[in-house]
């Protein structure tokens, strides 16, 4: 007999200062804290797909969703993966994609827009990402320099573990003219 | 004078080579300094991301309200003072990040973490002049 759900204890969702429950059922996720006087529940018709990585409390399962923000789920053991995984695949006939990130400490690299989310890569692997919807304004702020200004998006209904926050990003982003500008100015 | 034998080649550096390498208090989701990797971890969206104090320009901090702002400023191209062989300008298509601004409402614990960076910095800078001058 196949079990029908699977628990985890001690899971954060979208980085919440306390750990909760996490259920899995065949019909989707539920997440039970006692911050909280409902669950949190996520159908499975919501869900797009899945990704792990390594997180700031151990292992992350982050959720894609269809119409939604993503959803983050850490606190992981990294021998959980396997049992997630099997139980995806035979329930949702979906996937984990597992992912690695840069941690060699470079600030230079590419962005590129995946979905929701705004990916800072570092040598072909992702450094961070930053939902676009927390983008609260952009601008010029100088030759080949763009800002974004950021505002905590509160859609998590629990209280947020993050004391440091980050408030702005400037990025420098080579011209595409100015290459033969820089080497007629190097002559 | 140079010899010309030493080109002016890409600094390899390198925070960590395993996640298993990053200290436990990641999971406190602040920013970290990490004297063992010469580097800053910073908590972006949740995820500890860190940078090599040598990428690292420099850093400074402003108090507004209750609130305690930390930016932290990296080496780029086309900046005031920026010397060329401190960037790694394999690829001209290179994105900077530029500056990271922070806030947070816990003062003292801010103004260690701007002082420990500020050493950590100047540890580093001093290191480095005296590789070059016993390089010479």
């Amino acid at each position: 007999m196949a079990t029908k759900t699977i628990q985890y204890d001690n899971i954060y969702l979208n980085l919440s200062s306390q750990p909760g429950k996490l259920r899995i059922a065949p019909s989707g996720l539920g997440w039970k804290s006692s911050a909280l006087t409902e669950p949190f529940t996520l159908p499975l018709s919501e869900i797009r797909r899945f990704c792990w990585s390594h997180f700031a409390r151990g292992y992350e399962l982050k959720i894609i969703l269809k119409n939604r923000s993503p959803v983050s789920l850490d606190g992981f053991a990294q021998e959980d993966f396997d049992g997630l995984a099997s139980f995806i695949k035979q329930n949702y006939d979906m996937g984990i994609e597992q992912k690695e990130f840069s941690i060699k400490g470079w600030n230079w690299g590419d962005t590129e827009f995946l979905g929701s989310e705004l990916v800072f890569n570092v040598n072909s692997r992702p450094a961070f990402e930053i939902p676009i919807n927390s983008v609260n304004n952009t601008n010029l702020s100088g030759k080949n320099e763009v800002a974004l200004e950021f505002s905590n998006v509160k859609d998590s209904p629990v209280p947020s573990a993050q004391a440091d926050e980050l408030v702005e990003m400037r990025l420098y982003i080579p011209g595409t003219t100015s290459k033969e500008d820089v080497a007629e100015g190097e002559d | 004078h140079t010899t010309g034998v030493e080109k002016p080649t890409v600094k390899r550096y390198e925070s960590y080579k395993r996640d298993s390498q990053m200290p436990q208090a990641i999971g406190e989701l602040r920013i970290l300094v990490d004297y063992r990797a010469q580097s800053i971890i910073l908590p972006i969206f949740g995820r500890p991301v860190p940078f090599h104090i040598s990428s690292l320009k420099n850093a400074s901090k402003n108090d507004e309200g209750s609130f305690v702002y930390l930016r932290l400023n990296f080496l780029s191209p086309g900046q005031i003072g920026g010397k060329k062989d401190e960037l790694p300008f394999e690829d001209p298509n290179a994105q900077f990040i530029r500056s990271f601004t922070f806030r947070s409402s816990d003062s003292s614990r801010m103004n260690q973490i701007f002082k420990d960076i500020q050493d950590m910095k100047k540890a580093a800078t001093k290191r480095e002049a005296e590789r070059k001058e016993f390089a010479d």
